[in-house]
């Protein structure tokens, strides 16, 4: 018998249980959903473009392996997020200590402009490269707030800290980055 | 809350197109640095990484990850759990250790030798790993003398032991 396919506005939590209840489709949509803000978020944390797309593979794989873990208390993506983040710290591990900061083809300048561009580019690498330096928590809680505003509640719940300690995690991030790129 | 706290906890929204600065909010970037820094650092931020967004192949990564579950369904393979289960058993013996033996003496330095021993070992631990090592240690156990719980700290104070164990 064929699952009907889920609805494309049904919550994150109704396509969980419908995943857990077999239905293989649910997890495909959770997929489309979230795989891109997520390989975002690794990209902005510092990790390599080349290994955007498998990073964000095996954190669905992993996050379906666990759903048992996901209570709905945070968000289905900060839980994404926050397996992401734990994946690339192991290969940052395994990277003795490296973010390596990609070229590719769409960080090249435009032959229209290239002064901009570059300038553009410059600014983002050196912000991508201060944020891929600081410490995990100053990093995740950063681009959760202010990449994808979450509330502290919510980024305290997925990153299992107070909201008051993800308020200061953020403010030294911000500190740190002003510093950086001053 | 002072102008600049308030300012800083719209950021996100503002910058996400979701909320807008007030006039008075916008006389007062004008005028703090610090602020106006803040504000383009987030309004950068929000740009990164679009492009990234963009060009990821959702369909493809949903096969694969599809496919990888269907083939292997369980969790880490025996002979995976095996090959850290015995650094791991060294780690969370010698952490129990260390809480056993509770508070130092004025001046004595053993606990803190011991936790600094133990840093290079747990550097090679990934997060799974280091959670779980984590979850074997008995929480009662954890209590620094005349603290009943982090809870009770200062935001300050959290943030200077945060800053200590992040390095």
């Amino acid at each position: 018998m064929t699952l009907p396919s889920p609805a494309p506005d049904a919550s994150d939590a109704m396509l969980v249980s419908s995943y857990r209840a077999g239905d293989e489709q649910a997890a495909t949509e959770l997929v489309r959903r979230h795989a891109g803000p997520l390989g975002r978020f690794l990209y902005s944390a510092g990790a390599p473009r080349g290994e955007i797309e498998d990073l964000v593979q095996e954190t669905f794989i992993r996050a379906f392996r666990a759903l048992g873990g996901w209570r709905g208390e945070a968000t289905f993506r900060s839980w994404l997020f926050r397996i992401g983040g734990n994946l690339r710290k192991d290969l940052y591990r395994r990277e003795r200590g490296k973010v390596v900061i990609s070229i590719v083809d769409g960080d090249l300048a435009d032959p229209a402009d290239p002064g901009a561009e570059t300038e553009a580019g410059d600014a983002e690498d050196r912000i991508r490269r201060g944020i891929g330096s600081l410490p995990r928590l100053q990093r995740e809680v950063f681009l959760m707030r202010a990449q994808q505003g979450l509330e502290y509640d919510e980024i305290a719940t997925a990153l299992k800290t107070t909201p008051g300690a993800a308020r200061v995690h953020y403010h030294h991030a911000v500190k740190r980055l002003k510093e950086m790129i001053r | 809350m002072t102008p600049c706290s308030h300012l800083s906890d719209r950021m996100p929204a503002v910058g996400r197109g979701t909320a807008h600065w007030s006039p008075a909010d916008e006389d007062h970037l004008a005028g703090c640095r610090d602020c106006s820094a803040e504000w383009n650092l987030v309004q950068a931020t929000a740009g990164i990484g679009l492009e990234v967004e963009r060009s990821l192949d959702r369909d493809t990564i949903a096969s694969r990850v599809k496919a990888v579950l269907e083939s292997s369904p369980a969790g880490p393979s025996p002979a995976r759990r095996a090959g850290w289960l015995v650094p791991l058993a060294a780690v969370a013996a010698a952490l129990l250790l260390l809480v056993w033996k509770g508070s130092p003496e004025p001046g004595a330095d053993g606990p803190t030798v011991v936790a600094a021993s133990l840093l290079p070992e747990l550097e090679t631990l990934t997060s799974a790993e280091l959670e779980s090592m984590l979850q074997l240690l008995p929480r009662d156990g954890m209590a620094v003398p005349g603290l009943d719980s982090f809870e009770d700290l200062t935001e300050a104070e959290v943030s200077s032991v945060l800053e200590d164990l992040e390095g």
